[in-house]
C-alpha cells in the first residue's frame, strides 16, 4: 500500500512538472521535447485547443499549388503535380492540372491523358476529400505544437503547426496564412514517418477573374444516406458495418451515389466516410450481382476469405466479394490497419 | 456604543473560552476508557474502529490530490466534445486485431488490377496513377 502511494504520487508529481506555461499571447507552452519520427526539436508552444483553419474553396481566389505524392518506385521517389485550383467564393471551384514532374524526372513537362482525365473526373473529390479539412475529436487525438517562428508560404507569412496523432496512426503539419488563417500548404505523415502526400501553394491570386471557367460538378447524383430507407437513390443491399476502426476514429458523413448499371451487375453505392479529424477513411459498398464469392467457404454468414490489396499515390486499398456485393475500404493508414477494417465487415 | 450593556451570559462565555484556552492539553486517565467502554458495552453499544481516520497523512493528502485530478481531467475531456455524442473508436487488443484479420486472406496486387471504384475512392485521397500507362 505505501509502495503504491509513492508510485501514485511519483507520477502525479511527474506530470505536475510538465504544467503548462501561458505565454502573452495565450498560447500555453511547454519545453519541447525530442520526438520521435517527424518532430522537430525544436517545436515549441503546445496548444491547449487546436486552430481554426480556413480552405481556400470557400473564398474567391485563385491558387497554384504542387501536390507530392510517393510513387511505388523501389526508389521511394515522389510524383510533383503541378495544379491551379480557382474558386468563385459562391461555393463553384474548379481544379486542373498544369504539368507534372514524375518519379525520376528533373523538370516538369505536360502531364499525360491518364493524368489528365484524373484530374478531370476527381477534381471535386479531390478538393473535398484529398484537401485535408480539419473535422473533430482535434484535441482528442492529436497534440498541436505552434511553431514560435513564421514561415512564408508563396510569399506569405504563414503559423506553422506541428500534429502528432495520439493513437500513432500518422503525424501532419500545417502552414495557414497568418492573417486570414487559409491553409496554404500541408504535409502528412504515415505511422511509419513516411510522407504520404504534401501539398504546397506557390502562386495566391486574391483578384481572379473567372473567364469561361468550367466549375466542377458531382460525377453521379448522390446524397446523405438515410438508414430508414427512404433514399431516392435506393439500395438493394443489407449495409455491413465495421466492428473495427482505427482508434479514435468516428463516422463524418454517409452517402450514396447513384452508380446503378455503371457496370453489369452493379447497384447504387454506400460510401461511409470515417475520420479521426484528420485522417480519412472510405468503407464503400455496393450490389454486384455479376460475381459470385470470389473466396472458398468461411464460418462467417455473407464472408469472403480472400481480398485484393494493392497502394498507390500514398493511399491503401482493398477490396472483395461477399455473395452478391462488393466491398471496399480505402485511406492512407497503414496496411495493417485497413486490413484489419476490411475483416471486421464480415 | 453608548450607554448600552453587554448582557452577562456573554460575558461568562468569553470568560470560560479564556479559562480553556489557558488549560494545557492532558491525557486522560487510562482507565477513564476503561469504565466508559465497559459501560457502553453494558447498554449494548459496540465500538468500531473507524478505518477513515488510521490512513497517514500522506495517504490521505495522495487520496485527495487523486480526486481532485480526476475531476479536472474529467471536466476537461467533458468539455472537448460535450453533447455531442461523437462515438470515438477505442483500441482494442492485439488479440482482437489477430481475430479479425484471420478471417480474410489478402492478395496484392498492382492498382491497375484493382476495381475502378477503388481507384476513385483513392484518387479522391491523393493523386494517383496508372503507373503502367506512365
Amino acid at each position: 500500500m505505501r509502495w503504491l502511494s509513492l508510485v501514485c504520487i511519483s507520477l502525479l508529481f511527474a506530470a505536475c512538472e510538465e504544467v503548462h506555461k501561458v505565454n502573452a499571447s495565450g498560447v500555453t507552452t511547454q519545453s519541447a521535447t525530442a520526438g520521435g519520427g517527424n518532430i522537430p526539436d525544436t517545436a515549441a508552444g503546445f496548444l491547449s485547443e487546436p486552430p481554426q483553419f480556413t480552405y481556400p474553396e470557400y473564398s474567391n481566389i485563385y491558387l497554384q499549388r504542387e501536390v507530392e505524392v510517393p510513387s511505388n518506385s523501389a526508389a521511394g521517389d515522389f510524383h510533383v503535380f503541378h495544379e491551379a485550383l480557382r474558386a468563385d467564393g459562391q461555393g463553384s471551384f474548379n481544379l486542373e492540372i498544369i504539368e507534372t514532374m514524375m518519379a525520376g524526372d528533373t523538370v516538369f513537362g505536360a502531364p499525360s491523358a491518364d493524368v489528365a482525365i484524373t484530374y478531370q473526373d476527381q477534381q471535386r473529390y479531390m478538393v473535398k476529400y484529398r484537401d485535408i479539412h480539419l473535422g473533430r475529436a482535434l484535441s482528442l487525438n492529436f497534440n498541436w505544437t505552434e511553431d514560435p517562428v513564421l514561415q512564408q508560404i508563396a510569399g506569405v507569412d504563414c503559423v506553422h503547426y506541428i500534429v502528432e496523432s495520439v493513437h500513432g496512426l500518422g503525424d501532419a503539419e500545417f502552414w495557414i496564412d497568418a492573417s486570414s488563417d487559409m491553409l496554404l500548404a500541408y504535409t502528412m505523415f504515415d505511422n511509419a514517418g513516411e510522407v504520404t502526400l504534401k501539398l504546397t501553394t506557390t502562386v495566391i491570386d486574391n483578384t481572379p477573374v473567372h473567364a469561361g471557367v468550367e466549375w466542377s460538378s458531382p460525377l453521379v447524383d448522390e446524397e446523405d444516406y438515410d438508414p430508414d430507407g427512404s433514399n431516392a437513390i435506393a439500395l438493394d443491399i443489407e449495409v455491413s458495418d465495421p466492428l473495427y476502426l482505427p482508434p479514435g476514429f468516428y463516422k463524418k458523413s454517409v452517402r450514396v451515389l447513384n452508380s446503378f448499371g455503371m457496370f453489369q451487375g452493379m447497384g447504387n453505392l454506400h460510401v461511409a466516410l470515417f475520420s479521426d479529424g484528420i485522417h480519412q477513411l472510405f468503407i464503400a459498398q455496393h450490389a454486384d450481382t455479376s460475381v459470385v464469392n470470389n473466396g472458398g467457404t468461411s464460418q462467417f454468414p455473407n464472408s469472403i476469405t480472400l481480398a485484393k490489396f494493392s497502394e498507390t499515390g500514398g493511399i491503401r486499398m482493398v477490396e472483395g466479394n461477399p455473395p452478391l456485393k462488393r466491398l471496399y475500404v480505402v485511406g492512407s493508414m497503414s496496411r495493417d490497419e485497413i486490413h484489419t477494417v476490411f475483416s471486421s465487415l464480415f | 456604543m453608548g450607554d448600552l450593556q453587554a448582557p452577562p451570559e456573554l460575558w461568562q462565555g468569553v470568560r470560560t473560552r479564556l479559562i480553556i484556552d489557558k488549560l494545557e492539553t492532558q491525557q486522560a486517565p487510562s482507565e477513564l476508557w476503561d469504565v466508559v467502554h465497559a459501560q457502553l458495552t453494558e447498554e449494548g453499544v459496540t465500538a468500531r474502529t473507524t478505518k477513515m481516520f488510521s490512513l497517514r497523512p500522506m495517504y490521505a493528502a495522495a487520496a485527495a490530490l487523486l480526486i481532485v485530478l480526476g475531476v479536472a481531467f474529467q471536466s476537461d475531456w467533458a468539455s472537448s466534445d460535450a453533447g455531442s455524442g461523437l462515438q470515438l473508436a477505442p483500441a482494442i487488443s492485439a488479440e482482437a486485431r489477430a481475430e479479425f484479420l484471420s478471417r480474410v486472406s489478402f492478395r496484392e496486387v498492382q492498382p491497375h488490377e484493382m476495381s475502378g471504384i477503388s481507384r476513385a475512392l483513392a484518387a479522391s485521397l491523393s493523386v494517383t496513377i496508372n503507373e503502367e500507362n506512365r
